[in-house]
Parts: C-alpha cells; sequence; structure tokens
C-alpha cells in the first residue's frame, strides 16, 4: 500500500513537474501519510556577528611603541572578607615568586608602623622573635615589618616550604602568645625618623644608583617610604629586565643599608610585565 | 615556570566601541583569537580564546587602530600546564592608537595556614 501510494506521488509530481513553471511558482507539496516531512529550505546564513580579530594591521614593532596601561584588578568582596576574630593568633604563609623567602602574616602587630632587618643571628640577641627563628635549621635571614614576618631560607629555592614554615609558624605562635620582648629596645632606640630615610635614599638612587643601570638605559624611583620601610619603582631598561631581581638585592637593598642601616624593608612595586624595552630578556 | 595552556578572555565594552579588530598580543608577538564571537560596538561583549602553549611574559590587548575603544571589564580565565585555572578580572580602561592594555596575571601564590 505504501508503494503503491508513493508511485502514484510520483506520477503526480511529473505530470506538475511541465505545469509548475507555466502555472505558478507557487510552492507545494504532497505529503504520503507515511512519508518524512520534506526538508525545509535553510534559513539564510545571519550575516556575521562576531568580531574579526586579524592582527596584520598592527606589526610587532608598532605593539613595541605602544604604551601598556594596566586596568583596575577587580577583585570578588567575598576575597577580602575579614576573618571572623575569635581572639585566636592566626598565621597565613605564603611563598615568594623566586621561592627563597617564606612570608608570614599574623593578625597581632608586632612592630607598629616600622619594620627592621635582621641579617644573621646576632643582630637578634635582644629581640626574642626572630631570635627564636634563627634556630630554626636553614633560616637565613629574618625581617620584620609591622605584623608580617619574613624569613629568607638559604639552599634550594624550589624545595617544598611546607615543613620549614610549619617550624616557623609554630615559633612565631608561641612568641606571640608569650609576654616575651619580641623586638628588643635596641631596634626601637635605632628606628629613623622617616624624613631621614626619605632623604638618604633618594641622595643614594640619584648619586650612585641610576648613575649606575644608566648604562643599561634604565632608572629607578623612590614611590613610597613607611616608616623606614622604602619602595620603589624600575624603570627604562630596568623594567622587566631578568637581571631585576639582582639588580635589586645585590645593588640597591646593600646600597640603601650601607648608607642607613636601620632601613628596614625594601619593596619593588616595578610591574614588570608592562616592561617596554628591557636591557636582558 | 609554568606554561599557558590555554586562556580565555571576555572584554565587555562601555559607552565608545570600535569597528576595528580585536588584536591580542601574545610576548610582543599580534595574533588571532581563536573562535572569536560577539562584538565591540557599546554594550557588547567580545569572547575569544587563544592557545599558546608557552610561558607567558606578556598579554596585551592593543588598542583600536583608529579612534578610542572604551572597555568596562575584561575577565581572563587561564589554564596553566601545573595547578588549577584561575581568573582575573580587571576593570574600566580607556584604549586608542598610542595603547594596549595588560591582561596577563600571574598564578596566585600559594598560602597556607600554619
Amino acid at each position: 500500500m505504501v508503494i503503491g501510494l508513493r508511485k502514484r506521488i510520483r506520477r503526480l509530481l511529473d505530470r506538475m513537474d511541465g505545469e509548475r513553471e507555466r502555472v505558478s511558482t507557487a510552492p507545494f507539496s504532497i505529503q504520503a501519510d507515511d512519508a518524512p516531512p520534506p526538508p525545509k529550505a535553510p534559513e539564510p546564513l545571519p550575516a556575521a556577528e562576531s568580531k574579526t580579530t586579524d592582527p596584520s594591521a598592527i606589526s610587532a614593532e608598532g605593539v613595541s611603541e605602544r604604551e601598556v596601561v594596566q586596568a583596575p584588578r577587580l577583585v570578588d568582596a567575598s576575597e577580602n572578607a575579614p576573618e571572623e576574630d575569635d581572639g585566636s593568633i592566626r598565621i597565613k604563609a605564603e611563598v615568594s615568586k623566586a621561592g627563597d623567602e617564606c612570608r608570614f602574616l599574623t593578625n597581632r602587630t608586632i612592630l607598629e608602623g616600622f619594620s627592621w632587618w635582621y641579617e644573621e643571628a646576632q643582630d637578634a640577641v635582644d629581640s626574642a622573635l626572630p631570635a627564636s627563628l634563627f634556630e630554626v635549621d636553614g633560616v637565613e635571614s629574618v625581617l620584620v615589618d609591622d605584623s608580617t614576618v619574613v624569613v629568607t631560607r638559604a639552599g634550594d629555592r624550589f624545595a617544598d616550604w611546607r615543613p620549614m614554615a610549619a617550624q616557623v609558624g609554630q615559633l612565631i605562635r608561641e612568641q606571640l602568645a608569650s609576654d616575651a620582648t619580641l623586638i628588643g629596645q635596641s631596634v626601637l632606640d635605632s628606628l629613623p625618623d622617616p624624613a631621614e630615610v626619605e632623604t638618604t635614599v633618594q641622595q643614594v638612587i640619584e648619586t650612585e644608583i641610576n648613575p649606575g643601570v644608566a648604562a643599561h638605559s634604565g632608572f629607578i624611583t623612590l614611590t613610597h617610604i613607611r616608616g623606614n620601610s622604602v619602595t620603589i619603582s624600575m624603570g627604562g631598561g630596568c623594567q622587566g629586565c631578568s637581571a631585576a631581581d639582582v639588580t635589586l638585592r645585590q645593588g640597591i637593598h646593600k646600597s640603601f643599608r650601607d648608607a642607613m642601616p636601620s632601613i628596614g624593608a625594601i619593596y619593588d612595586e616595578t610591574d614588570h610585565a608592562a616592561g617596554l624595552n628591557p636591557y636582558f630578556t | 615556570m609554568p606554561k599557558v595552556q590555554q586562556f580565555e578572555c571576555t572584554i565587555k565594552t562601555g559607552k565608545v566601541g570600535t569597528d576595528c579588530d580585536v588584536v591580542m598580543v601574545f610576548n610582543g608577538h599580534p595574533l588571532p583569537f581563536d573562535a572569536p564571537s560577539g562584538g565591540t560596538a557599546s554594550g557588547e561583549t567580545f569572547t575569544g580564546s587563544f592557545a599558546p602553549m608557552s610561558v607567558a611574559h606578556s598579554i596585551s590587548i592593543v588598542g583600536p587602530t583608529s579612534g578610542e575603544w572604551q572597555i568596562d571589564e575584561i575577565a581572563v580565565t587561564y589554564h596553566l600546564d601545573i595547578g588549577e585555572p584561575y581568573s582575573a578580572r580587571f576593570g574600566p580602561i580607556g584604549l586608542d592608537i598610542t595603547n594596549q592594555v595588560n591582561i596577563w596575571a600571574e598564578p596566585p601564590r600559594p598560602t597556607f595556614d600554619v
């Protein structure tokens, strides 16, 4: 029965073929009960909505001449939500990008508004907190900055920090909970006037550091002083330079501390990713 | 250093859109996005991805070759060869023929309670 119906439809279509152009151009269809519906004509493709991303209009040379701007980083409110203060001592460890130091962020003020760098154990004879940390095997130097303790270690910078961090964290917690003199009086008596720090640092930058890094088309700028903590930024050939960290630690740190031993933390806030012409890539 | 296997970028255009192509620069090389969609007219959202499989030193979106482009927000999700994917969101920025905006954000440093 189905076959017969299809033959009749075929004959009907053949007969109508000749009349289609003469009689009408209107669409028509004949559909058997069990025949599949004819395919619908495809919808016309929508006009291209997608943005093109052809880079040919911009050369690599053209890109390098453009300034790299930084949009403000957006952070979800939940990421900065303060932890509930139940009176307990909280310590969070954060390993540096280079892997040679670990920051221990506490919820207790240790040296309010100032910082102090303990280069070796004998610097910490009357400061219980850093003195205890120097007893941990591998601890090279200790920096205390307000509520943060930064520990530098010797040896393999890629080794797992967790075992040593757990040890250091436990000692910091014990010291914070004790009545010990965390930072010695000799340190407190040596804290400099911030204005004096600014004058000295600026002078060192202008007379010693910038003439040196100028050979690599670089320059250093003093951006901020907080207590005796110094923040600098690097520009020109220093910005994005693969040797910038060496310049910072072996050049800038040394020059600043030679000029004023009571300088505490030294931070580099350079956006090295935005460097257009680094001396070493 | 970890390699960026792939990243996806979403750009929400603000009051001033652009007709120009969206050009991404990876380590100084202007490159097209894979599978771009959407637009950059005012109020529109553009999305694109790229699979560099390389260490990232810099990633940026180049300003238009003419006129201005006001961006309300850029969101990027990075997939590195180690660790979990992570995202960064950047706020309003104005681009033009003189500049490019950085969209590279290093992976968050591991932190742990001690």
